[in-house]
């Protein structure tokens, strides 16, 4: 390129960072000087490609996941002290956990709703017989 | 769900746990997205971000409510991601030559090196996602740092100068140059028809 023009300001003036003056008094350069009109082309295309956010997208990758457990467990300070805190958080994880499986039955959602229809529906009748037979069978 | 830092600290000053849990959800992808195209390896980018959200989750209770948490997470992931290769160079230089390592010239030890890049099928490829990953990553460390929260991130030139610890003066320099390698390697690889 034979234009000594500063090719920093070029830089400036294609990101967008220079004041209205200088970017007045390039624009005359330009009109004039097909060289940095062709270098202005070419910082556009970079620019273009270093301003394309998708050229620096990455994959999470699967550990992110386990590296926050570890962190969890292994700053001081973030759990409760006591004891039986702990023991309460861990029972209520089991609890949880013990019944996760009732999920992911076939018509388990559908079959709960049913039995409290079901049990809506019987007469009362039944429902005396029924608790009448339990008194029975405690009495024995 | 995502929530807003005001909502996570909130929630943090009642049940630290639960806190930290949204904290690393919300910025996960921010800090390893950095650190990735950073570091160039998915292991290096892991280390970095597990020892910022180390360094946050230790710090978290010295934080100031009202203020976001943004500036303060990048600042130490961009300190961290400095640390790390700095780390790194003095781990080599015990024993091992680093690529990264300058010789009297000032040519890095890896653009020294024969590389296969040339290859007939590499520059029919014409990848330009790879092409300038590989060109961010042959940059010197602090460059490869300003070019990446100027245009991954978006950044004002004195938002970089202040979390950079460096003047404006300095980060326009790093940038200016940084540019010219890049668009010599995107024209080098043949990914510009020019």
């Amino acid at each position: 390129m034979s234009c000594r023009f500063d090719l920093d300001l070029l830089q400036d003036y294609v990101d967008g960072v220079t004041d209205p003056v200088e970017a007045i008094f390039i624009e005359e350069h330009l009109k004039a000087c097909g060289d940095c009109r062709r270098e202005t082309s070419e910082l556009k295309l970079l620019f273009w490609d270093l301003d394309n956010k998708a050229n620096y997208e990455s994959e999470l990758p699967r550990e992110m996941d386990a590296i926050k457990n570890t962190l969890l467990e292994i700053i001081p300070g973030i759990h409760s002290t006591s004891t039986a805190g702990r023991i309460i958080r861990q029972q209520r994880k089991n609890l949880a956990a013990s019944t996760r499986f009732i999920g992911f039955v076939p018509g388990a959602k559908q079959g709960g709703k049913l039995l409290k229809e079901g049990a809506k529906s019987i007469p009362s009748a039944v429902g005396k017989v029924t608790a009448g037979l339990a008194r029975r069978l405690i009495a024995r | 769900m995502e929530v807003s830092d005001i909502t996570i600290l909130k929630i943090y000053s009642r049940d630290k746990h639960k806190g930290l849990e949204l904290l690393y959800e919300r910025y996960k992808k921010y800090i390893y997205g950095i650190a990735a195209n950073y570091a160039g390896s998915r292991e290096d980018a892991l280390d970095i971000t597990q020892e910022v959200f180390i360094s946050v989750f230790k710090n978290l209770d010295r934080f100031k409510e009202g203020f976001s948490l943004l500036p303060w997470l990048r600042r130490i992931t961009v300190n961290k991601c400095l640390n790390h290769i700095t780390n790194k160079k003095a781990v080599n230089a015990k024993g091992m030559i680093s690529l990264n390592q300058t010789n009297e010239e000032g040519d890095e030890m890896q653009s020294l090196l024969r590389s296969d890049e040339n290859t007939e099928s590499e520059v029919l490829l014409k990848d330009t996602k790879k092409t300038l990953e590989k060109a961010i990553r042959l940059l010197p460390d602090r460059e490869r740092m300003a070019v990446i929260l100027r245009h991954m991130k978006g950044m004002k030139y004195e938002e970089i100068a202040s979390i950079m610890d460096l003047p404006i003066g300095t980060v326009k320099t790093f940038l200016y140059r940084a540019r010219t390698t890049i668009r010599e390697k995107l024209v080098n690889d043949g990914v510009w028809e020019v």
